[in-house]
C-alpha cells in the first residue's frame, strides 16, 4: 500500500481537492484495480468508523431521550388536580366520541395526494447509455414496466449514475421514488425535471404530490395554485386537489 | 416548525447545547413511537430504538448542513423512521440480524445512501468491525475527534482549527493526514495479527 496513495485518498474522501484534481482520482480508479480496490476497502472503513461513531452517540441520545421519558409523567403528576381534570376530560372524551362517530370522516393530505399519484408511463426507447449498461437498462424498464418498482429503483440509481443527463431515467427513479415512499428523494429530483427536461408539466405535478406526501403541503399548495392558473394538463385536479385539501 | 425556531435549534444542536434535542422529543417522541407501532405492529422498545436512529440522522443531517429548512418537524421525523424500519428490515432479510449497535449502524448506512454491501458476506463485514473499532482505540482522544469532524460531520476545516483549538486551517490538514495514516496503519497491522489477538 502506497502512503501517498492513502493520503490522496484520504484528502478525495474528506472534500478536500480541487475538481480537477477529483477528475484525476476518478479517472486513476477506473484504469487502476489496485486503486480502486483500495479506495474501495477505505471507504468501506470510513462506513464503520461512521458506525462507530454513531453507536456512541446514540448512546448518549438514549440518555438525553430516557431523562426527558422520566421528566414527562413526573410533570403530570406534580399537577394535584390531575384527577379532576381526568374526569371530566374522561366524560367529555365519551361524549365526543360518540359526536365522532357520526361524523363523516375525512381523509389526510397524504391520502388524498396518494388517490391522485400514478405511474409515469414509460418509453422503452435506449438513451445513450453505453453498451455494457444496456443490459441493466432492459431490466430495470421491464421491472418499472410490470410495477416493480421496488426492484428497479436500485437499477435506475445505478443508471442515473452512470448517465445523470438522461432526462428519461432521472424521470423514471423519481417515480420509482415515489412509488416506493422514498418522497423527499422523489422532491429532489421532480424539482429538476419541473426546471429543466421534456417532462415540465409532468414533473411539477408529481412535485406537488410527492410534497404533501413528504409532509410538506404549504410548499405543495403554492405549486398546485400555480398549475390551477395555468394551461396545465392537470389542471382540473389541482384545482380538485386544492379544494380538498381545503375542506 | 417557523424559520426562527428552526435556527434555534439547528444551532443548539450545532453547539451541543442539550435543550436542542429536547425540544425535538417533546415535540416528535410520542407521535413517532405511537405511529411507528400503530403501521409497523412493532414493540414499545424497538419503535424507540428507530426513534433514536432517527433522532441520530436528524442530528447528523442539521450538522452537515443538508437540512436548510423545516416545514414539519414530526412528519419529517416520522418519514426518517419509516426509513430506517423499511432499510432495517431489508437488511435483515438479505443478511443475517445484526448482532450489535455497530452493525445495526452499518446496515442503516449502507440503506441510507442505497450503496451496495462493501463486503463480501456478513463475516468479513463483521472482521472489519473489529479491526475498525480496535484501530479506533488505539487512537489518540484527539485524533478520534479530528477524524469524526472531517469524515463524519463534514465540517469545514476553519471552523474545526477553532473548535480544536488549532492554530490554523493548513494544521488541521496535516493533523488529519497523520491521524488518518495512524488509523490505517493500526488497521493493517491488525490483519496481520491471529484472531483473537486484538
Amino acid at each position: 500500500m502506497e502512503a501517498n496513495d492513502v493520503i490522496l485518498i484520504s484528502d478525495y474522501l474528506a472534500g478536500d481537492l480541487q475538481p480537477e484534481e477529483r477528475k484525476s482520482v476518478e479517472e486513476r480508479m477506473a484504469q487502476d484495480p489496485d486503486f480502486a480496490g483500495l479506495f474501495k476497502e477505505q471507504e468501506a472503513q470510513l462506513v464503520v468508523l461512521q458506525a462507530v461513531k454513531r453507536s456512541e452517540t446514540k448512546e448518549q441520545i438514549r440518555q438525553q431521550y430516557e431523562a426527558f421519558r422520566q421528566q414527562e409523567p413526573a410533570r403530570q403528576l406534580n399537577n394535584s388536580r390531575l384527577w379532576q381534570y381526568g374526569a371530566i376530560a374522561a366524560t367529555m372524551l365519551v361524549l365526543l366520541l360518540a359526536f365522532w362517530q357520526l361524523r363523516p370522516t375525512s381523509p389526510s393530505p397524504e391520502q388524498l395526494a396518494m388517490g391522485y399519484l400514478e405511474p409515469f408511463p414509460i418509453n422503452m426507447d435506449r438513451g445513450s447509455l453505453p453498451q455494457d449498461a444496456l443490459a441493466m437498462q432492459d431490466s430495470a424498464y421491464q421491472l418499472y414496466r410490470t410495477g416493480a418498482f421496488e426492484a428497479a429503483r436500485p437499477l435506475l440509481i445505478d443508471l442515473h449514475r452512470l448517465s445523470p443527463e438522461d432526462q428519461a431515467i432521472k424521470m423514471y427513479l423519481a417515480e420509482s421514488h415515489s412509488q416506493t415512499g422514498h418522497y423527499l428523494d422523489a422532491v429532489g429530483l421532480f424539482e429538476e425535471l419541473s426546471e429543466d427536461s421534456p417532462y415540465p408539466d409532468a414533473a411539477q405535478w408529481r412535485l406537488a404530490l410527492n410534497l404533501i406526501l413528504a409532509g410538506e403541503k404549504e410548499r405543495a399548495v403554492s405549486i398546485l395554485e400555480q398549475i390551477q392558473a395555468g394551461s396545465h394538463y392537470k389542471e382540473k385536479d389541482a384545482k380538485r386537489l386544492l379544494e380538498e385539501l381545503q375542506d | 416548525m417557523n424559520e426562527r425556531i428552526f435556527q434555534q435549534v439547528t444551532q443548539q444542536i450545532q453547539t451541543g447545547d442539550a435543550r436542542g434535542l429536547q425540544y425535538v422529543f417533546e415535540q416528535s417522541s410520542r407521535y413517532c413511537v405511537r405511529t411507528l407501532i400503530k403501521k409497523t405492529g412493532c414493540e414499545l422498545a424497538d419503535a424507540e430504538d428507530i426513534f433514536m436512529d432517527a433522532i441520530l440522522i436528524f442530528r447528523e443531517n442539521v450538522l452537515t448542513g443538508k437540512l436548510k429548512y423545516l416545514s414539519n418537524l414530526r412528519t419529517y421525523l416520522f418519514g426518517i423512521c419509516w426509513n430506517v424500519w423499511r432499510d432495517l428490515n431489508r437488511a435483515r432479510s438479505k443478511w443475517r440480524n445484526e448482532q450489535n449497535e455497530i452493525e445495526r449502524q452499518v446496515y442503516l448506512l449502507v440503506g441510507q445512501e442505497d450503496r451496495p454491501f462493501a463486503w463480501e458476506d456478513q463475516e468479513e463485514m463483521r472482521q472489519q468491525v473489529r479491526l475498525v473499532s480496535h484501530a479506533l482505540n488505539q487512537l489518540s482522544d484527539k485524533c478520534r475527534e479530528l477524524l469524526n469532524y472531517v469524515y463524519i460531520e463534514q465540517r469545514p476545516q476553519k471552523e474545526i482549527a477553532n473548535l480544536m483549538k488549532f492554530a490554523s486551517p493548513n494544521v488541521v490538514k496535516v493533523t488529519r493526514h497523520r491521524c488518518y495514516q495512524q488509523w490505517i496503519k493500526r488497521i493493517e497491522t491488525a490483519k496481520t495479527q491471529p484472531h483473537g489477538s486484538q
